[in-house]
């Protein structure tokens, strides 16, 4: 892949292979590497897809508009995953209020015809992934699907590593007789 | 990611299920298709905002000069670098005040040679003997440590209105109004030379005296000067620090960058700022606390406090929640004459204790 690079002063930035990236560019890049696993994490807090896209959307505008600040990717990843995480959680909020559904809805659930496991016992799982405390839900998402370090889940959250250990264990504990019991 | 979890352990009956939460959470990812044309939607939704944003340039700029002055009247207005600046009367108040340039560019006579030049001058109509510049100070106490508040101050407005040398200046030469603020830089350091390169980074040429501050504090006092600079200039990103026409490669024992770049407002702001009342100001018994704040899920908690008691208490949102940085305000009134202190904090998500503390004497009349 090659790429005509911006060498306006003020907006460089070093970005994986590439030598340097102006906000446009680095947008760009973020959204190839990580749009569509950024979305489903959204969706699987959201319990919605669409919605999830907006978040997503309005987390990558925000990026590109501190971009002068954040210049790093790794920095600007960070910065997206706790903006989707806050965003979505006010989304979140708001729906309880605004519509009083339930606070947690189980994350979506498509067909059973994606999945090694039964499609009851996904159906399940999900569910009772949705039903989990706020913190323990985004822990066993950040930790066992965006396979994130505690350190990054503590940064991401704004929780000390040591809660993150505790939101997962408790978490995992909840989920443990079904997935015991998954094939 | 470098850090991971460590590697599966067959030993431990908790990876066998965490193998089979992440194989379910997987596959249930990939299941879910986003749309395929949303980098094009992100576009457009950037460039409706950088439409609003300049709209908004300046109303924001004004609002960076005249907040936290309660009493003062904003009375003068400017400016486009090099076209003009036009001030108005000062009101009755001392500090007349004349918010003004943010923009540094090159003057539209410059020629396109890349050679530094001098910090770009204004003609002046009428000159008032002050204006409002914006300031940072570095909290000295343990909690937050090290990271920056801005306050209001005024600076005599200088012949040639070099507003980027007269907010630097203010910041060396005027002790933070909060005393839980301070700078670091030494008494008597003096700017020699303000210059702009490259449209966006401020060569800052400062007097002998700057050589020679605390040990540690030289990292956060570099961002404190390039911070105070944007708020003069806000397309300035990039410092580069020179003491006696020497370039810099280090700062009171801490190295620094030839370009010294801006770090995240979220690394070195102050997480919790109280803008207005201002230390020590005389307000009336109905009093509006403004500030602004990056914390947790935007709850932003305050005190007022009497004789060392609590008088009143209770949380508001900001606009925004961390990472982002939001503005919040409360309105208290019915406040006896009196002096008070207000307090505000972030409560810990970690462990519920109060954090993040900013807190101002203020009197009621």
């Amino acid at each position: 892949m090659t790429a005509v690079l911006s060498t306006r002063p003020g907006s460089r930035i070093v970005l994986g292979q590439f030598e340097t990236a102006t906000a446009d560019e680095a947008v760009v890049e973020l959204y190839r590497a990580h749009y569509a696993g950024l979305v489903r994490l959204s969706a699987m807090l959201l319990g919605d897809v669409g919605t999830a896209e907006e978040v997503v959307q309005d987390a990558f505008v925000a990026v590109h508009g501190s971009w002068q600040r954040l210049r790093d990717p790794e920095k600007a990843l960070a910065y997206l995953r706790q903006a989707i995480v806050n965003r979505s959680r006010s989304t979140l909020r708001h729906r309880a209020v605004v519509a009083k559904y339930p606070p947690a809805p189980p994350p979506d659930v498509p067909s059973a015809e994606h999945f090694a496991v039964a499609g009851t016992q996904r159906t399940e799982i999900m569910a009772a992934i949705g039903r989990l405390p706020r913190r323990q839900r985004e822990t066993v998402l950040l930790r066992y699907y965006s396979d994130m370090s505690e350190a990054q889940i503590a940064d991401t959250l704004g929780i000390s590593q040591g809660a993150v250990k505790s939101h997962a264990s408790r978490g995992l504990a909840a989920l443990r007789t079904l997935l015991e019991t998954s094939t | 990611m470098s850090d991971r979890m460590g590697p599966f352990d067959p030993d431990n009956a908790d990876d066998e299920v965490a193998r089979r939460l992440r194989e379910l959470l997987s596959s249930q990812g990939q299941a879910i298709t986003p749309s395929a044309d949303a980098l094009t939607t992100i576009r457009q939704k950037i460039r409706a905002q950088d439409r609003g944003n300049r709209r908004y340039a300046w109303r924001r700029v004004l609002q960076v000069g005249a907040a936290g002055l309660g009493t003062v009247a904003v009375a003068a207005i400017a400016v486009i670098v090099g076209v003009a600046v036009r001030h108005h009367a000062p009101a009755a108040d001392h500090h007349a005040v004349a918010v003004a340039s943010p923009t540094v560019t090159s003057t539209p006579t410059a020629t396109p040679t890349p050679a530094p030049m001098v910090e770009p001058v204004a003609p002046v109509s009428s000159a008032p003997s002050t204006y409002a510049v914006s300031v940072y100070y570095v909290d000295k106490r343990k909690d937050p440590e090290q990271l920056l508040f801005r306050e209001q101050t005024v600076a005599p407005t200088s012949p040639q209105h070099t507003f980027v040398k007269d907010a630097v200046t203010a910041m060396l030469s005027t002790p933070a109004h909060d005393p839980d603020y301070t700078s670091y830089w030494p008494a008597g350091t003096t700017v020699n030379a303000v210059n702009i390169t490259g449209e966006t980074t401020a060569v800052v040429d400062l007097s002998a005296q700057a050589a020679n501050g605390p040990a540690g504090k030289g990292a956060i006092s570099a961002e404190q000067l390039l911070y105070t600079i944007i708020a003069s200039a806000p397309k300035i990103d990039g410092l580069q620090l020179r003491i006696n026409g020497t370039p810099v490669t280090s700062l009171w024992g801490s190295p620094l960058a030839a370009t010294v770049a801006p770090q995240p407002p979220w690394q070195v702001l102050g997480h919790v700022w109280i803008t207005s009342p201002q230390q020590d100001e005389t307000v009336a018994s109905s009093v509006t606390i403004s500030g602004e704040a990056s914390v947790f899920e935007a709850t932003v908690s305050y005190q007022i406090l009497r004789n060392g008691g609590v008088l009143k208490h209770g949380s508001t949102n900001a606009t925004i929640g961390a990472p982002d940085r939001g503005t919040w305000s409360v309105t208290v009134s019915g406040l006896a004459p009196g002096p008070y202190t207000v307090r505000a904090y972030e409560v810990s998500a970690k462990d519920g204790s109060i954090t993040h503390v900013d807190d101002k004497a203020f009197t009621v009349n």
